[in-house]
């Protein structure tokens, strides 16, 4: 080993390298390939997921591609059910916040889940986040977590309200968290307007 | 104890790569924030620590010295992209989405680098995994130890489950200057402990020496010899 090492020089580096990287880069394209198919089809059960807490009920969806978004008509026996419109803002505390947005057919807002968002913990998540809250006490007694969507009171106050009409008036606002409130405000916006230019 | 549990468990606490070398300080502070993502980043960072030391173990005969760190770091992302493909398609959704960016940059992740150039490079295969996972152990204890107090104190939460005691929410503990204020109380825990124990056997407390800067070759700042 030592011979070839001091014969070649520089050419056994190399090779030894090249060989490395062969080696590596077989390892990782055997795991993508193998990991492709489960990835794709998580990704695709958690846009199920979520349009299934927007939508009322429904059996088939409709994908179609807005300028800023997607917009998704959801139908149950043939007859519209619902939309629902994923979009995002970037002026949030923490820049993008991207959100699913579903209404019922007179454009009134019937539930919101935010996808993803950078906003400061506990201070403006408390605008994005649903989150269960579970009690030690309610575990040690065995009581069983609650099943559902959990509530947000910024969120939930957009719900059955018509989406050209809401205004900073009627939805409510964080008190610490004004930026992000604002921006989730804008962004039931746009996608209110989404959903107009989408209907056309 | 035998050399095997020696290996074994010096990561844990003796040379507790967190709390002692204080390597891998990046990660610690960014996603300590909560419990679960603590561990969730402690044992994937255990396992790229596992099975690069595995690796590196079994061709430090060939790779050559003059080349050994772009082999290193060759080996250890090739597992860190396994990892991150892993948990893309099994881990709980909102885990790899905290976890975000600091999954693939386990591959610069210096305890991991540190353990290849340290040891996994210079000693057989049994004694490097076991490096390895003592080594991966001691960070996702401390990593979760950290995740545990920050969680606690500005949330009142422990793995997402409220505690039920404490509910003045010290916000900023969750975020990266409150992990430097943890983290630094934690250290001096550690060495408050280290010292004390070391006064009841009559001696002196001294870190391993092999990490000061004394004994380091990377640079002279801490040599003792003039130049």
């Amino acid at each position: 080993m030592t011979d070839l090492r001091k014969k070649y020089g520089i050419l056994y580096l190399s090779i030894a390298l090249f060989l490395i990287c062969a080696a590596a880069a077989a390892v990782m394209a055997f795991t993508a390939l193998m990991t492709e198919k489960p990835i794709r089809e998580r990704q695709k059960a958690l846009v199920e997921e979520n349009l299934k807490q927007v939508l009322p009920p429904f059996d088939a969806v409709e994908e179609k591609s807005v300028s800023d978004g997607v917009l998704f008509l959801a139908k149950k026996d043939g007859k519209p059910a619902g939309k629902a419109v994923r979009t995002s803002v970037m002026n949030g505390y923490g820049g993008r916040i991207e959100a699913l947005i579903g209404f019922d057919l007179e454009n009134r807002v019937r539930r919101i889940v935010v996808i993803s968002h950078n906003e400061t913990p506990g201070i403006g998540s408390r605008v994005m986040e649903r989150k269960a809250v579970r009690r030690l006490w309610d575990v040690l007694r065995g009581k069983k977590a609650e099943e559902g969507l959990p509530p947000n009171e910024a969120l939930d106050s957009y719900e059955g309200k018509d989406a050209s009409k809401i205004t900073e008036a009627n939805v409510h606002f964080i008190s610490g968290a004004t930026i992000s409130s604002h921006a989730m405000l804008d962004l039931v916006r746009h996608a209110a307007d989404i959903l107009k230019e989408g209907g056309k | 104890m035998t050399v095997f549990a020696k290996e074994f468990v010096k990561g844990i606490w003796k040379e507790n790569p967190v709390l002692v070398l204080a390597l891998g300080m990046c990660p610690t502070l960014a996603t300590s924030s909560n419990a679960s993502n603590a561990l969730a980043m402690g044992l994937a960072t255990t396992f790229v620590l596992v099975c690069s030391n595995l690796v590196i173990s079994l061709i430090r005969g060939i790779v050559p010295d003059k080349i050994r760190i772009p082999c290193f770091i060759v080996v250890i992302s090739t597992f860190v992209t396994v990892t991150d493909l892993f948990m893309k398609a099994y881990a709980p959704p909102a885990v790899y989405q905290a976890l975000g960016i600091f999954l693939p940059l386990i591959t610069v992740n210096c305890i991991v680098l540190g353990r290849a150039e340290a040891f996994a490079s210079k000693n057989g295969l049994v004694l490097s995994i076991l490096d390895g996972a003592g080594m991966g152990l001691g960070f996702t204890l401390a990593l979760t130890f950290v995740g545990v107090i920050r969680e606690f104190l500005s949330a009142g939460t422990i793995f997402d489950l409220h505690m039920q005691c404490w509910d003045t929410g010290f916000a900023v503990l969750g975020q990266a200057p409150g992990g430097f204020i943890v983290l630094g109380f934690v250290l001096a825990g550690m060495n408050l402990l280290n010292i004390r124990k070391a006064r009841k056997n009559g001696s002196r407390y001294e870190p391993p020496p092999e990490f000061d800067c004394h004994n380091c070759a990377l640079c002279d700042f801490g040599s003792t010899e003039e130049k």
